[in-house]
């Protein structure tokens, strides 16, 4: 698949080559598999890739390297890119839904007029793509939720959101990683830690990979809570 | 070990920035101005990388608790020794016992002071830097405050060529003018937007802190088919984010990401005196080529070397 890049600089220090101007799996993928043949050259001029819903900014070090010769490693990095995604990785968040864990379900159900039973098995009936992580470390921006269960942000933002809260916003679905104010509609809660800066694997959900929501019962929900506890 | 008798207006522990972790969403952090830190580190013999005390406005007050050497870059701050005036950009032996007092900024506002041989402290991601909103890295993932015990990583018993320890630095310019890359969204502002940006004053609001600066001034124009929002893309330090017709600019604990328009990025070589802007302060903005960006990055580290021979001259 040929994408055509545009490469645009951010300062003397990165630079973002840019696929597309739209939130869609292939000019994601197209980010992905890029960000992926920039960090296997395993450059030392070249520090970090980030790669977002459309586009992957290279920071790399001026000293070692010229932005004219920058730019010919990256144009060849994206040339002949994969159409799909090289790391394909699902993961299973598993969800307490509704009651204390998810207030906001039965609005969200009201809202669509569908009952909550549905909403649940639409929210976990389907794969997420992780676009990218951003905003709050952990973070996951996910696509492609069903637009049956859309629901706007609460007019009254909840001053204190637990950490592990999933939420609709819009048309977007998320997980809290951490504990926060925000206006999203809680429909559940998930035991897993998103982001431990202290653990062996800091991140539990990384970008370009999938996830699905799996229901839970409260008993289940208590039993993976203990056993990170006992970690 | 040094104790923390005062812990100043924020104080905290960085070094060059946490690399590797922002397409995880986790900011890079590190010193504001990489210069005064890599100058201070110089100065009491360390790696330009080694972690510091970064303080802002009104900084700490420590206690020796063991011999070691010290050193102080940044903005022009009051310094006392034991009560007594000690100079900024010079380095110093304290023993067991000694009062260093880094109190008001004269000129600028963020400064570090490097100790010899550096700090034992745990690194978290890859990096002893603090990211204070996140609550981890550096001590405690917090500002440091009084009571604080930090334990010296391998302070040094002497230090050769003391005498020639010290550097002369540049006063901060009264026209703080700050050199930019125009990009990566620049096509989103119309060319009248663009000449406001680059010809206007901008005055730094009290809303700023580590994490960016919100600014004041003339009305920058989007164009015709833009409203300054885009799809959320990576953000580079200095990079200076227009929402609702303002500058933005991003600094050292600034989000991974961002979904504001860019009309351009501060040059490396100016972060420097971008850190050391303050409220109150008026900044303007200034077209350069990245060709010319990097030549002066590249003078600024040769300064570097320059005085790390001079400073190692026998």
């Amino acid at each position: 698949m040929n994408c055509n890049v545009r490469f645009l600089p951010c300062g003397d220090c990165a630079v973002t080559a840019e696929f597309g101007n739209a939130i869609c799996e292939d000019i994601n993928t197209a980010v992905h598999n890029f960000a992926l043949a920039v960090e296997s050259l395993k450059h030392a001029a070249i520090c970090e890739v980030v790669p977002t819903y459309r586009s992957a900014t290279v920071y790399y070090f001026p000293e070692l390297i010229s932005y004219s010769a920058i730019i010919e490693i990256l144009s060849c990095c994206a040339k002949n890119l994969n159409s799909s995604l090289q790391s394909s990785k699902t993961i299973k968040i598993p969800v307490l839904y509704g009651g204390a864990y998810g207030e906001d379900l039965a609005y969200v159900a009201a809202h669509n007029g569908i009952t909550e039973q549905d909403v649940i098995a639409i929210h976990s009936g389907r794969d997420y793509r992780v676009f990218m992580l951003g905003f709050t470390p952990g973070f996951p921006y996910l696509g492609g939720m069903d637009s049956r269960i859309a629901t706007p942000r609460r007019a009254q933002p909840r001053v204190k959101i637990a950490a592990g809260s999933v939420g609709i916003a819009g048309e977007q679905t998320g997980i809290y990683p951490i504990s926060s104010p925000g206006g999203w509609q809680l429909i559940g809660r998930t035991p897993l830690v998103l982001f431990d800066p202290l653990a062996q694997n800091p991140i539990l959900i990384k970008a370009g990979e999938k996830i699905r929501f799996v229901p839970i019962d409260e008993a289940e929900y208590n039993e993976i809570l203990r056993g990170a506890r006992n970690d | 070990m040094i104790k923390i008798i005062n812990g100043g207006m924020q104080t905290s522990i960085q070094g060059l920035g946490r690399h590797g972790f922002q397409k995880f969403g986790v900011p890079v952090s590190g010193a504001m101005d990489w210069l005064s830190l890599a100058l201070a580190n110089l100065l009491v013999g360390n790696e330009h990388t080694e972690t510091a005390l970064e303080f802002a406005f009104v900084g700490c007050t420590i206690r020796f608790e063991q011999r070691a050497f010290f050193a102080i870059c940044g903005g022009d701050f009051e310094l006392l020794f034991d009560g007594e005036p000690i100079e900024m950009n010079h380095a110093y032996c304290a023993k067991n016992g000694n009062i260093l007092e880094i109190g008001a900024a004269r000129q600028g506002c963020r400064g570090y002071c490097a100790i010899g041989g550096g700090f034992d402290i745990a690194d978290v991601l890859g990096g002893c830097d603090t990211y204070i909103k996140g609550g981890f890295g550096g001590h405690d993932g917090r500002a440091l405050r009084q009571g604080d015990a930090l334990r010296l990583r391998a302070p040094q018993s002497f230090l050769l060529n003391m005498p020639q320890r010290k550097i002369q630095r540049e006063r901060l310019p009264l026209r703080k003018s700050l050199r930019v890359i125009l990009g990566p969204q620049d096509d989103l502002f119309s060319v009248h937007g663009i000449h406001t940006f680059l010809s206007r004053q901008y005055t730094i609001l009290p809303e700023s802190d580590r994490m960016g600066y919100r600014t004041r001034g003339m009305n920058i124009e989007y164009a015709a088919n833009s409203d300054g929002n885009i799809i959320s893309d990576g953000v580079a330090m200095g990079s200076i984010q227009v929402a609702s017709g303002q500058p933005l600019i991003m600094m050292a604990d600034r989000q991974t990401t961002g979904g504001y328009a860019k009309i351009a990025t501060i040059i490396s070589a100016d972060l420097p005196l971008a850190a050391q802007c303050k409220p109150d302060d008026t900044v303007f903005f200034e077209q350069v080529s990245i060709e010319s960006a990097q030549a002066l990055r590249q003078k600024q580290l040769r300064l570097l070397q320059d005085l790390e021979c001079e400073i190692n001259r026998l």
